[in-house]
């Protein structure tokens, strides 16, 4: 209709950004889990399990120095598991502020190591609303969320989930203040961020 | 240990048909996973280009190529094979910026007014891009679908009335209503580029 329009239009790509790694596969991963909690919904299940059944959000790990030697345990198999966007309102940064972080624990870390990190994310005034999630909770939602691949349930122990804290991140800056503060203290395995528009939470379902 | 022998494709006993079902079922879950994979290579840079029309914002217009695979991926099994699947992928993805677009002006509070600013001055045809899609920002939501996908995708009016669920005339309507909006904004300008 108007051949110019679209030549115009053509123009306005200049600064497009290469293409996401792995789209599909996080597609694919969410997917099958917003399947899951339509047939949920559909079937009147638990709705408390609908709410709680997206897990950690997602993207890459912030890699700590690590404070410990060499052989402590590599990033758990099992928690990359979850590492993928838990729904549709929350996404990978992208180099936006986040809004939501995770921490993962290592297998071995000790009470007191768990106790002095608690505090020191409940003092820190951009986090609020702390929450951890113990291996055995983890465990369930991951159970939960592959029911439908019995394989790869079983290749996974509850052994493999690592603990972790939730909290929501209240400055722009905040991320890269824990970041800076959680490097070298002991007990931290990965660091994760998640971007959700409108205040979601990962976690949260739609 | 025992269990992971499961997922090796196992030689079919007759007195374990659990095993023979399973792996089927494996097989058939693997190519369905293929075809989608395939599916997202070809349909994301063009999804991702509507979105950042819609949007003006790469990061946005990801996440919601993003939210578009992630719906089309849990009801892969009931689409996969339909014939028009370009066009109800097209759908979801204008439907996630309906949304997104409701959401945000919901939760969005006015500090203050905003000073009126004057048109931006342009010397020359080199940004009229830039001025398309200021011009196109102030259209009401479901005159940009049309404009974009009418325009910049090159969809039949019939087929944009199919992605946006409405009639062909609202279709024709809108749009020509849009357009000359389009060049009462640019003026000159347009049409002539």
């Amino acid at each position: 209709m108007d051949p110019d329009l679209k030549a115009i239009f053509g123009r306005a790509f200049d600064d497009e950004p290469p293409p996401p790694d792995d789209l599909a596969g996080h597609a694919m991963v969410a997917g099958t889990r917003l399947r899951r909690r339509r047939r949920l919904l559909v079937g009147g299940g638990a709705a408390g399990v609908v709410a709680t059944i997206a897990a950690a959000a997602v993207t890459a790990f912030v890699a700590l120095p690590a404070a410990a030697p060499v052989d402590r345990p590599s990033p758990p198999a099992a928690a990359a598991e979850l590492l993928v966007p838990p729904n549709t309102s929350c996404f990978p940064p992208n180099g936006r502020p986040p809004t939501s972080v995770a921490i993962f624990l290592t297998l071995d870390i000790t009470d007191a190591q768990r106790d002095s990190l608690r505090e020191t994310l409940r003092s820190e005034r951009s986090l609020t609303d702390l929450e951890f999630e113990g291996r055995g909770a983890a465990f369930a939602k991951f159970q939960e969320l592959w029911r439908e691949d019995p394989d790869k349930v079983r290749r996974i122990s509850e052994s493999q989930f690592p603990d972790s804290f939730h909290a929501r991140i209240t400055t722009p800056s905040g991320y890269d203040k824990i970041v800076a503060k959680l490097r070298g203290v002991p007990g931290i395995e990965a660091i994760q961020a998640a971007y959700c528009p409108g205040g979601a939470q990962p976690g949260e379902g739609k | 240990m025992t269990n992971a022998r499961l997922a090796v494709p196992a030689p079919t006993h007759p007195d374990s048909p659990s095993t023979t079902r399973s792996s089927a079922r494996r097989g058939e879950r693997a190519e369905r996973d293929a075809e989608f994979t395939a599916f997202v290579t070809v349909a994301a840079p063009r999804l991702r280009r509507i979105a950042y029309l819609m949007c003006r914002d790469w990061h946005l217009a990801q996440d919601l190529t993003q939210t578009t695979f992630t719906k089309l991926y849990a009801s892969w099994g009931r689409i996969r094979h339909a014939t028009n699947l370009d066009a109800y992928s097209r759908r979801v993805l204008m439907n996630a910026v309906f949304d997104h677009r409701k959401r945000r002006h919901t939760s969005e509070v006015v500090l203050a007014e905003l000073p009126e600013s004057a048109p931006p001055v342009r010397d020359s045809a080199t940004d009229l891009h830039v001025a398309l899609m200021d011009a196109l920002a102030t259209l009401p939501v479901r005159d940009q679908a049309i404009v974009v996908l009418r325009h910049w995708e090159d969809h039949s009016v019939d087929a944009v009335s199919q992605i946006l669920g409405v009639s062909v005339s609202v279709v024709k309507m809108q749009n020509a209503r849009a357009l000359s909006r389009l060049r009462a904004l640019l003026g000159e300008d347009f049409g002539t580029a």
